[in-house]
């Protein structure tokens, strides 16, 4: 079905130009990585308190800041489209995704050993507790 | 006092590429927009365009940008330059919420001066996370003598508007 505009309130399809049109802006768009410096350079600032020497950087070190900051920078020289970029997790982030990977993991492992739902859900709360 | 004419509104039915005002009246002062958005782009926030009477050419845009704690200022001079660009929701953000962005475009209909607007965009969204939520502030510059006689709204690229999205084109006058 063609996509559709609406010109003083009526609906109509859109013309192969215009279908053609939209698809090299997207295509153009895709290539633009301004939205993701953009993005990347407001992160970084958000983060550069880390790196004052007297900050309290709580559970993470510098050297995990460090390390995500370093991510930040190399990400417009890894990607060359916008629909590709995949993020790094700050290092609070990454602790959660690994807990919850370990739970995960502990949960399914103890539902392939045929505990119950209560034991599965037990191990997946010690797995997420232990894991930093 | 002043005196605010409806002069159109569109309420979404159903997904549509863009949102267009044609044969828009020169009798009004000023005119002002509002804009309830949301979009199909698998994102938090994109870009909210405004095409004046037809014209790619000749846009300008200077932004005040919030999406961190830390606020920006920039020139617009990769995305989106043939139009003057607020910020709207995306599909990424949280269900059933939508972008609200405001325009206006004083003195629209004189043939004398290029055409500024100032566009105020709010893309709210229940995250303490950076960059799934946006404030921007432009000023936009349309560098025509012509009369503003048309509006087209669309998202950036190739996204949709979604069902709901509504735009309500007043006219001013006496303000």
């Amino acid at each position: 079905m063609a996509r559709q505009k609406v010109v003083d309130n009526v609906y109509i399809d859109l013309t192969p130009e215009e279908e053609a049109e939209l698809e090299a802006q997207a295509e153009a768009a895709d290539l633009d990585m301004a939205m993701v410096r953009s993005q990347r350079d407001g992160m970084l600032r958000f983060t550069d308190w880390t790196q004052v020497g007297d900050a309290a950087l709580g559970d993470h070190t510098a050297e995990e800041w460090i390390t995500y900051r370093q991510e930040l920078r190399d990400l417009l020289g890894e990607y060359s489209r916008v629909s590709d970029v995949v993020w790094p997790e700050d290092p609070p982030a990454a602790k959660v995704t690994r807990k919850i990977n370990a739970g995960e993991a502990a949960h399914a492992a103890s539902i392939t050993n045929g505990d119950t739902i209560e034991q599965a859900q037990t191990a997946y709360d010690a797995a997420y507790a232990a894991t930093d | 006092m002043a005196c605010w004419n409806v002069i159109d509104e569109t309420t979404l039915t159903g997904a549509a590429a863009s949102i267009s005002f044609t044969s828009i009246s020169s009798s009004y002062d000023h005119l002002y927009l509002t804009v309830s958005a949301r979009d199909t782009k698998s994102a938090y926030y994109n870009y909210l365009e405004f095409r004046f009477n037809g014209d790619s050419t000749p846009y300008s845009n200077t932004y005040l940008n919030a999406s961190t704690a830390t606020v920006t200022s920039t020139r617009d001079t990769s995305s989106g330059t043939g139009d003057v660009i607020g910020m709207m929701a995306s599909d990424d953000a949280l269900a059933d919420t939508f972008s609200t962005t405001t325009m206006w475009i004083p003195n629209y209909s004189n043939t004398s001066n290029f055409k500024q607007c100032l566009i105020q965009s709010v893309v709210p969204n229940d995250s303490n996370t950076n960059n799934e939520w946006y404030l921007r502030l432009t000023a936009g510059l349309f560098a025509r003598q012509d009369a503003i006689d048309q509006i087209r709204v669309k998202p950036y690229s190739s996204p949709q508007f979604q069902e709901y999205t509504s735009i309500v084109l007043y006219g001013i006058n006496g303000a």
